[in-house]
């Protein structure tokens, strides 16, 4: 995987590293930083009207949508895939923009195809905002859960209801009963789940700890886990980086696609969901330290207990 | 001797969610159950509250918005059980 570093590359005839590179490199560096600070703020004038024109439009899609849903029909699941497919639709033409624009590069059609058909639950980290857009935009099978303030709220509540998301848990702890038997319905009805188990974006580095839910879901529903590792460098919509502070480089987002882990697998079978997520949290943060180049933090345990189950 | 709730309860947090490396003893009776403290997390909660049912009868509401206040420490979960079950304060109460 190459970086982008922002420095002009090595002249021609110039062996990178050599002496004559780094006075090339020396003698720049003014026009270096005049021309990062130039592309960073055409970078931030793009975001400024790409937002702009969200906030324009988003009020005639949202009337749309939620006079749609709201319509009685006589077949729930084919308007609830029909409601999808608008949403994703939406997400490909705004990420084909963002591409056109130079503001952001992910290409959804490149990894439509690593997704795997049929019901699993999809296990993520979080790094950005433009996450689950990227993800919905790849995949129009896909439903997720939603903050239950968020979902019950009465301007939010026709874009989720008939469309397949369902209500997280939220802060009441024996809420997640009713999330997951919303998620193993879903995945009975042929749909992909995704959850970001960190329960918020992804620090700068490496990963928060995973919590169990979403290998619970895998468990009881008996679907195969698959994993994602998404990058996004120079990381752009991260804790760190709002929209107010786009990078001066291209920001280049990217979904990797690991091994599908299977509960139901001899070798896993009777596995409880602290092990199964163990497997996972490993597996995505070794892909991370791979891309990073160094070894990925993840932050405290919530526990030092030990799953023997 | 019989063990007074808050000891059951214990035992049973550490049987029913096979902490390994946790003594009944070890859990404050005041500590905060989840995130802090004893660190479990929803799906522990889903299991525990299975197990509370399961040996005191007493079942909870996935909808009742005090459930966070019942389940976050051993204490505010023992005065639960005995609200439920009409136990008096200080007194076991029976297993189901």
């Amino acid at each position: 995987m190459s970086r982008t570093s922002g420095r002009p590359a090595a002249t021609s005839g110039q062996t990178p590293g050599s002496a004559e590179t780094m006075n090339t490199e020396i003698a720049e560096a003014p026009s270096s930083r005049f021309v990062r600070m130039a592309r960073r703020s055409i970078r931030r004038l793009g975001v400024a009207l790409c937002v702009g024109a969200y906030f324009a439009a988003s009020p005639i899609g949202y009337a749309i949508f939620a006079l749609w849903s709201s319509l009685p029909s006589r077949d729930p699941a084919r308007r609830a895939r029909r409601l999808r497919g608008i949403v994703s639709t939406a997400f490909r033409s705004m990420h084909a923009f963002l591409r056109w624009t130079r503001l952001v590069d992910f290409d959804p059609a490149q990894h439509a195809a690593r997704i795997p058909s049929g019901p699993c639950v999809l296990v993520a980290n979080h790094p950005t905002l433009m996450d689950i857009s990227a993800l919905l935009a790849a995949d129009s099978n896909l439903v997720y859960p939603v903050k239950p303030s968020l979902f019950h709220s009465f301007w939010a509540r026709p874009l989720f209801r008939h469309a397949g998301p369902f209500a997280g848990a939220g802060q009441d702890p024996l809420r997640v009963a009713e999330m997951v038997e919303a998620a193993a319905e879903r995945l009975a009805a042929g749909q992909r789940v995704i959850i970001f188990p960190e329960g918020t974006r992804s620090p700068e580095r490496g990963v928060h700890p995973f919590g169990r839910v979403a290998f619970e879901i895998a468990r009881r529903a008996k679907v195969p886990i698959v994993p994602l590792v998404i990058t996004c460098r120079p990381r752009f919509l991260g804790k760190a980086s709002g929209f107010r502070r786009p990078p001066a480089e291209l920001p280049r987002l990217r979904i990797r696609v690991l091994a599908p882990l299977d509960p139901m697998a001899p070798e896993l079978a009777g596995s409880s969901s602290r092990t199964l997520r163990d497997i996972v949290a490993r597996q995505i943060t070794t892909e991370l330290e791979r891309f990073e180049g160094s070894p990925a933090p993840v932050g405290p345990a919530r526990s030092t207990r030990v799953d023997t189950r | 001797m019989q063990q007074s709730l808050e000891e059951q309860l214990k035992l049973l947090i550490v049987d029913a969610l096979a902490l390994e490396d946790v003594e009944p003893g070890e859990i404050d009776t005041d500590a905060p159950l989840f995130v802090e403290g004893l660190g479990l997390d929803s799906i522990d909660a889903l299991e525990l509250a299975l197990a509370i049912q399961e040996k005191f009868g007493v079942a909870t509401s996935p909808d009742d918005e005090r459930n966070r206040e019942f389940f976050f420490s051993v204490k505010t979960l023992a005065e639960f059980v005995r609200a439920q079950t009409g136990a008096a304060p200080g007194a076991v109460a029976e297993p189901a």
